[in-house]
């Protein structure tokens, strides 16, 4: 989609000013009912004048004029940054995230900030301060999370890409849910820098798109070093790496334990199939057993809530964030800014970290988790030695009804067990429709590759979707949500 | 009652003398305007990242080698987490698991006090308290702190101070810190208890927080111990807790118990990758080292300089590099030692500003040589270092302006011996019988007649010819 919007931009087919109208008329009469977004911009249309001009003058770059849309949760110095959460309405940062920064010098025309799961907890954007999103294909059912809105607005074409967060499968499950491509990068391949950070060792900021072509674009735009993030490894990503060729004499493991009995039996299916077409691409297929797996959605958890305790105690509404009305002593205070900023699940995770990092239970919890989490990376490494990539389904099963969200919190993680090791071993992962279930709803296939192999894992997705069959969602085709 | 031995060992946080903070590119200074010297990194905005500054390892490591610390080749960086005001993240970056420097000691009248750690850190921001309320300053947020933290080896107040001044003393010769108590970047914790004499069994401690000046040293341990030991005296028992040092009062007061203590919750910062220290770095840091206090002291006394001036010159790293470069620049130590103490310390000790000497070497050095070469007189040469020093000028300009080199007038100085003669018939004769001690007599005179007008070489010389010839 990127390169023929490119074209048409280039060409002068269609003006960059023209283009985001469009867009902009789309969101004011789509998302109404979907709310993707949490805030439009109200500086895209002159954003598209200066994107024009450099059009004009010769100087495009691959995003130069092409309408994107952002997580909630990338720092924006000219859009307020909320994360989704109280605590941070009305919140607008000095300045922009690295990757932003990247995007806006490549002329990108930011469209708006989407919609997520309250400080990216969460599988639905249910814990969204600022109301659901639903998915595109209908049936009252989530979009995934925590990057909902940004799988629901490329769904439904209210952006031509999007950059999600991913920190134990939030860019590829809502991709999944939505019926898109969302990457998750290498971690270290995109600077974090900027993104309001839920656990530093986990998160990284991706693309979500169409498809793995256009994730590729825009990865490439983002990824590098940057000195304002030590853990960035300073590698570079180009899109000319992305060769659907590589497919072949691929050697491709499929992990047996994402493909059991706790997997929806539409959604091994799908994957089954989707596996005989890389045999059909030339790719070499055999099962590979990772049994270490079983412990990755616990050592996700307490990692993750561990990293996040810390990294949310900055929260305390005393330079800025939400104000509690109850004026007291500075512990009083905060404990009341805290108490009326932070929604439920936030609350569960910071208490769930706090208590697996306390003196006592240190050792017993969190110690143990990054031990395993370790044990975890070893394992996959063992695999990459005779795979050039691991498959398996992205989520157990398809989008599911609002109100059959889990209200059990250890159950509705437990969801997470395709998605959360991949990020564990910071692996590249994306995850690519590939087939849809009897009700309408996508199902989404998960490759992830060696370290850096980013282009590895975006060659053989496209290779994949090549021939891949998308149906539209339902909100295309006038249905409701 | 009966005898109690105290028992200390201190936290001494300083501050670094990095140009920019620990983990982003703002200034490292002190005494800006209020918040002027801030980023979303050090006031711990959403989506900041710290990156370490490499000097500020450098400078740790460099106190770590002056101690005679082991050098971590492994080293990583944890989160304290707590709330507090000055805090902005709600966490410190410091290091707990596997701080930069274990070990080492220094030797403190003859003991050794074995340091247990020094690790490094960031600065909390300052709270302004002030009648409208407490405000933020955060400029001091995220300066390098390193933390060198004592086995419990001190004995009593007066030792705990001399160590302190001795650790400050090495910081500063090291180039880490600039010491200075009055501007916070020196501040000591210290951890008391007692136990009656003769005994080995340490007592519960308690912790005094923040002590920020020599005198408060002595005098808040002073306390402590003493209200510890009346406490056990009276059947009392000294229970676990933080005190604060009242300086009006000279007491310690009661901040928090071991109950309230804080669970910081430490983990390794995953922001901050671990560092690897090769032993190629440490050299580099070891060669670039200046020559410690103490081995400036060994050899000063090897120049045959006493005790007492080899402390009164080492006291300040400024002074003593002045020193060292007076003798580098051809003067005797003992005359070197003499004319910095007399003339130098004189008006350095008079001086607003400790930061640095009006005066340089250079200038110095000339001055004491044409008070050899007997141009200017020794009081001459006083009155130009204080005019240099004072009025910020170069050696030329004073002598210029105030006229202090000797001038000589062949004729003035004929008449003047001529009439110091005519007027002492006596003493003419007692020379001519070979009196020699009469010569003095007649010099004297004649540097009276003729104030400083002409050098006590030419006097003598032109005095020695007429009476040789009368």
């Amino acid at each position: 989609m990127i390169k023929e919007l490119r074209k048409k931009l280039d060409a002068r087919k269609i003006s960059a000013e023209e283009l985001t109208a469009e867009y902009l008329k789309r969101i004011a009469g789509l998302d109404k009912s979907l709310n993707s977004y949490v805030s439009v911009n109200p500086n895209a249309a002159l954003a598209a004048k200066e994107s024009q001009k450099r059009i004009d003058a010769g100087k495009a770059g691959m995003l130069t004029g092409i309408p994107v849309a952002l997580k909630d949760i990338l720092c924006t110095y000219d859009m307020p940054t909320t994360c989704s959460s109280k605590m941070l309405e009305g919140y607008t940062p000095p300045y922009d995230a690295t990757v932003v920064k990247r995007l806006r010098e490549d002329g990108a025309v930011f469209l708006g900030k989407l919609n997520m799961d309250e400080f990216a907890m969460g599988a639905s954007t249910k814990t969204s301060y600022f109301g659901k999103t639903y998915n595109p294909y209908g049936k009252g059912c989530v979009p995934g999370g925590s990057s909902g809105g940004s799988g629901a607005a490329v769904a439904a074409e209210l952006c031509a890409a999007s950059l999600g967060s991913d920190t134990g499968g939030s860019i590829r499950q809502p991709a999944a849910f939505c019926g898109v491509t969302g990457h998750r990068p290498t971690y270290g391949l995109v600077s974090r820098f900027g993104g309001v950070a839920f656990a530093s060792s986990l998160d990284q900021i991706g693309p979500l798109a169409e498809s793995a072509e256009d994730c590729a674009l825009v990865l490439q735009t983002i990824a590098g070093g940057d000195i304002n993030d030590q853990t960035c490894a300073g590698k570079s990503f180009s899109a000319a790496d992305v060769d659907e060729k590589r497919v072949k004499g691929m050697k491709i493991g499929v992990i047996t334990e994402l493909m059991g009995a706790d997997v929806d039996e539409e959604v091994a299916a799908a994957v089954e199939l989707a596996v005989k077409k890389f045999e059909a691409l030339g790719a070499k297929v055999r099962r590979v057993s990772l049994p270490m797996l079983k412990h990755a959605v616990p050592v996700y958890y307490l990692i993750s809530s561990a990293e996040a305790s810390s990294n949310l105690s900055r929260f305390d509404g005393v330079r800025y964030g939400h104000r509690s009305a109850n004026e007291g002593v500075f512990e009083e205070m905060i404990s009341q800014n805290r108490a009326e900023g932070f929604g439920w699940e936030v609350k569960r995770r910071i208490m769930l970290g706090s208590y697996a990092l306390c003196s006592g239970y240190y050792d017993d919890y969190y110690k143990r988790a990054v031990k395993l989490c370790g044990v975890i990376r070893a394992q996959y490494a063992e695999a990459f030695k005779d795979n050039d990539l691991l498959v398996s389904p992205t989520a157990p099963t398809t989008a599911y009804p609002y109100d059959e969200v889990p209200s059990n919190p250890a159950q509705m993680y437990l969801a997470d067990i395709c998605t959360v090791s991949a990020a564990l071993a910071g692996l590249p992962s994306v995850s690519t429709p590939c087939g849809y279930s009897a009700a309408g709803m996508p199902i989404g296939l998960m490759l992830t590759g060696r370290r850096f192999d980013d282009a590895g894992v975006l060659s053989a997705a496209a290779a994949y979707e090549r021939d891949f069959k998308c149906i539209p969602p339902a909100l295309l085709n006038g249905g409701g949500l | 009652m009966r005898k109690y031995t105290t028992v200390i060992g201190l936290e001494i946080h300083a501050e670094l003398l990095t140009e920019t903070k620990i983990f982003c590119a703002c200034k490292n200074t002190f005494g800006d305007a209020e918040n002027s010297s801030c980023c979303p990194v050090c006031i711990g905005l959403p989506g900041a990242l710290p990156v370490i500054n490499h000097r500020a390892v450098e400078l740790t490591v460099a106190a770590g080698l002056s101690f005679g610390c082991e050098i971590s080749r492994y080293t990583v960086w944890d989160r304290k987490n707590y709330f507090y005001p000055d805090l902005a993240k709600a966490y410190q970056i410091s290091q707990l698991y596997a701080p930069l420097c274990i070990g080492g000691g220094v030797t403190v009248g003859g003991r050794f006090i074995r340091l247990n750690r020094i690790h490094l850190e960031e600065d909390a921001g300052k709270l302004i308290h002030s009648r409208g309320g407490v405000k933020i300053d955060y400029n001091r947020a995220g300066v390098p702190l390193i933390e060198i933290v004592t086995e419990p080896d001190l004995r009593s107040a007066e030792e705990a101070t001399e160590f302190v001044e001795r650790v400050r003393r090495t910081l500063v010769y090291a180039g880490v810190s600039d010491g200075k108590m009055e501007q916070g970047s020196l501040r000591v914790d210290a951890n008391v208890s007692v136990m009656p004499e003769g005994t080995d069994v340490y007592g519960t401690r308690t912790e005094i927080k923040n002590i920020n000046s020599f005198r408060f040293i002595k005098s808040a341990i002073e306390f402590e111990a003493a209200r510890q030991s009346e406490l056990i005296e009276s059947g009392g028992r000294v229970v676990q807790e933080t005190r604060r040092y009242d300086e009006a009062s000279g007491e310690t007061f009661s901040m928090r118990s071991k109950e309230d203590a804080h669970d910081y919750r430490y983990f390794p910062d995953p922001d901050i990758l671990p560092l690897i220290i090769t032993d190629a770095d440490v050299e580099k840091i070891a060669s670039g080292l200046d020559e410690s206090p103490e081995k400036r002291l060994n050899r000063y006394a090897g120049y045959g300089i006493s005790a007492i001036d080899c402390e009164t010159v080492l006291a300040n790293k400024i002074i003593a590099d002045f020193f060292d470069a007076v003798v580098a620049g051809g003067i005797e130590p003992t005359e070197a030692v003499n004319a910095v103490k007399g003339e130098l310390m004189r008006c350095f000790n008079a001086a607003e500003n400790k930061d640095g000497l009006p005066v340089s070497a250079e200038d110095f050095i000339k001055g004491l040589k044409l008070v050899a070469e007997q141009k200017i007189s020794r009081n001459g040469f006083k009155e130009s270092v204080n005019h240099m020093f004072f009025e910020r000028k170069s050696l030329d300009a004073v002598l210029e302006e105030y006229k202090l080199v000797i001038k000589e007038d062949r004729g003035l100085i004929d008449g003047a011996v001529a009439a110091v003669i005519a007027e002492n018939p006596k003493a003419l004769r007692q020379y001519k019988d070979g009196d020699q001690k009469v010569f003095g007599y007649f010099v004297g005179q004649c540097a009276r007649l003729l104030k400083g007008a002409a050098q006590m070489s030419t006097i003598q010389a032109v005095l020695k010819e007429a009476l040789d010839k009368a």
